[in-house]
């Protein structure tokens, strides 16, 4: 996890109102991809993914793939200043 | 090597491949210039999405690191359920319309089938006009997807999820009329409703409203469906894609006749859960099935559907019969024998059901028979005159076509 060095109140009022934003934006896309994308960042494996979503291992990534496109699009439909290639941590 | 998929990629990235696959990926990836530019470029996507996600893990407590509270509170937070919304759509498919679609197998399967088989003009464009004039009847495996029929199957719920967040409903049908006489039903219906003359004045009529829905095809998220439920390997043809399918259904009867169970209603309301209304389903399926006094007569005028000229309803159909159970050289071979702008098909689990042409009604029908354990069921399909008549009960075949012969 990362370590917050300069955790001053303004660092942490954007990471709090990323977070929001990231939020809002798995509550709109389906719910199963919402799911594959929090679990697989809570650190599920592909087995452990098949497992409790009940679907083909060798389907996972491709799954991934899809999921995280449909929330990158969302979110850069609505926040397209907030995702450039190679950005900078808050 | 021929090149990898973004799948394969995605899961050497992500350090989930080993042993001979992780291997050759790597060579693989060593010698083609285009796999490897693929490769970085995946891997920026992904590090951008994920610097994304890892926010929530930073806000709030270490906990949403465990997959276990992770979920626990995804759900909470987002109201996220496992359970499909019921809607109109799923009620369309219920028990209570299987007489009227024969022995029909999965939703999707229905669905799709009745959206490339009929018609009626709805869009802006140019759409190819066709209606239900004969019917097919295709067997299938009841042991893959779809044919189980249960509509609380993993399978079953991610597609009734699918149509409900899929397709918008134009004219919702309302609760069914249930009416005393046929005068009445023939009144409500608009046209002229037959009786089996055989068996005396029905029990009871159902007057089952106007409907129609429509939806627009997305590749994409068919194929994310047809990955949850474990078939990637059907793929939907891209000339689909954006293709709007809009279905009418007009008004149709169902006459019940001798001692049939009490048909229920199944607007969900707010004290009845996902599992009560599942469970209620599954015992008014078990009357209709134990019930062996009960036989209905459906009477429903050709549902049309508006499709782009340009769709080739084959293709579609062909995913859709491999969804239903079909191997891909079966359902090929299936779909070239079908005029999909006027045949209606039913598909019927092959294990337990046979079927045979027969000569009803003055016109050609399909006579079904499911054989089960509390004997045999019978479904009489044909068309006249644009309505399509079901004549669902238990018996022999021959019963059904004594009772057809009564029709007036």
């Amino acid at each position: 996890m990362e370590e917050r060095t300069v955790a001053g109140p303004l660092d942490d009022l954007l990471r709090e109102e990323k977070c929001r934003r990231v939020r809002s934006i798995l509550a709109s896309i389906k719910p199963a991809q919402a799911q594959l994308l929090i679990l697989r960042n809570s650190g599920l494996s592909y087995k452990e993914l098949a497992d409790v979503l009940d679907v083909k291992m060798s389907g996972i990534g491709t799954m991934l793939i899809r999921a995280e496109e449909e929330f990158r699009n969302r979110y850069l439909a609505l926040h397209p200043n907030d995702l450039h290639p190679n950005e900078e941590e808050l | 090597m021929t090149c990898i998929d973004d799948g394969i990629l995605r899961a050497r990235l992500d350090g989930e491949l080993a042993g001979t696959e992780l291997t050759e990926v790597n060579q693989h990836l060593g010698a083609c210039a285009d796999c490897a530019a693929r490769f970085e470029r995946l891997s920026a996507e992904t590090a951008r999405t994920a610097d994304l996600l890892t926010t929530l893990a930073r806000v709030g407590n270490d906990s949403a690191l465990n997959p276990a509270v992770a979920y626990a509170q995804f759900r909470s937070q987002f109201g996220t359920a496992d359970e499909p919304k019921d809607s109109w759509i799923s009620r369309l498919f219920a028990p209570r319309w299987r007489p009227a679609w024969g022995l029909a197998a999965g939703t999707v399967v229905v669905a799709i089938l009745v959206g490339v088989s009929p018609v009626r003009t709805w869009a802006q464009r140019v759409l190819a006009m066709l209606r239900v004039q004969k019917i097919a009847v295709v067997t299938i495996d009841p042991s893959t997807l779809m044919t189980g029929g249960e509509s609380d199957s993993r399978p079953s719920k991610l597609i009734n999820q699918f149509m409900a967040d899929n397709v918008v409903v134009t004219l919702d049908p309302g609760k069914p009329d249930i009416v005393p006489s046929v005068t009445q039903a023939a009144h409500l219906a608009g046209y002229p409703i037959r009786t089996i003359g055989s068996l005396g004045a029905p029990q009871s009529i159902e007057v089952n409203g106007e409907t129609a829905f429509q939806m627009t095809i997305n590749r994409d998220r068919i194929e994310m469906l047809l990955e949850e439920v474990g078939r990637s390997d059907i793929r939907i043809p891209e000339s689909a894609n954006g293709a709007l399918i809009a279905v009418h259904i007009p008004k149709n009867v169902i006459s019940m006749y001798g001692d049939c169970p009490a048909r229920h209603w199944h607007a969900i309301s707010d004290t009845q859960s996902q599992a009560e209304v599942l469970a209620e389903r599954k015992m008014e399926r078990m009357a209709s099935m134990n019930n062996t006094n009960c036989t209905y007569l459906v009477q429903a005028p050709s549902p049309t559907v508006s499709v782009p000229s340009e769709l080739k309803m084959a293709e579609i159909a062909e995913a859709a019969l491999q969804l239903a159970g079909m191997s891909p050289s079966e359902a090929h071979s299936f779909c070239q024998t079908v005029d999909w702008s006027s045949t209606m098909v039913v598909p019927i689990p092959r294990n337990t059901s046979s079927y045979e042409t027969v000569s009803v009604d003055g016109v050609e029908g399909t006579l079904i028979t499911e054989t089960l354990s509390q004997g045999n069921r019978y479904s009489l399909l044909w068309i006249k005159n644009g309505v399509i008549h079901s004549l669902a009960g238990h018996g022999n075949s021959s019963d059904a076509l004594t009772l057809a012969a009564s029709l007036r």
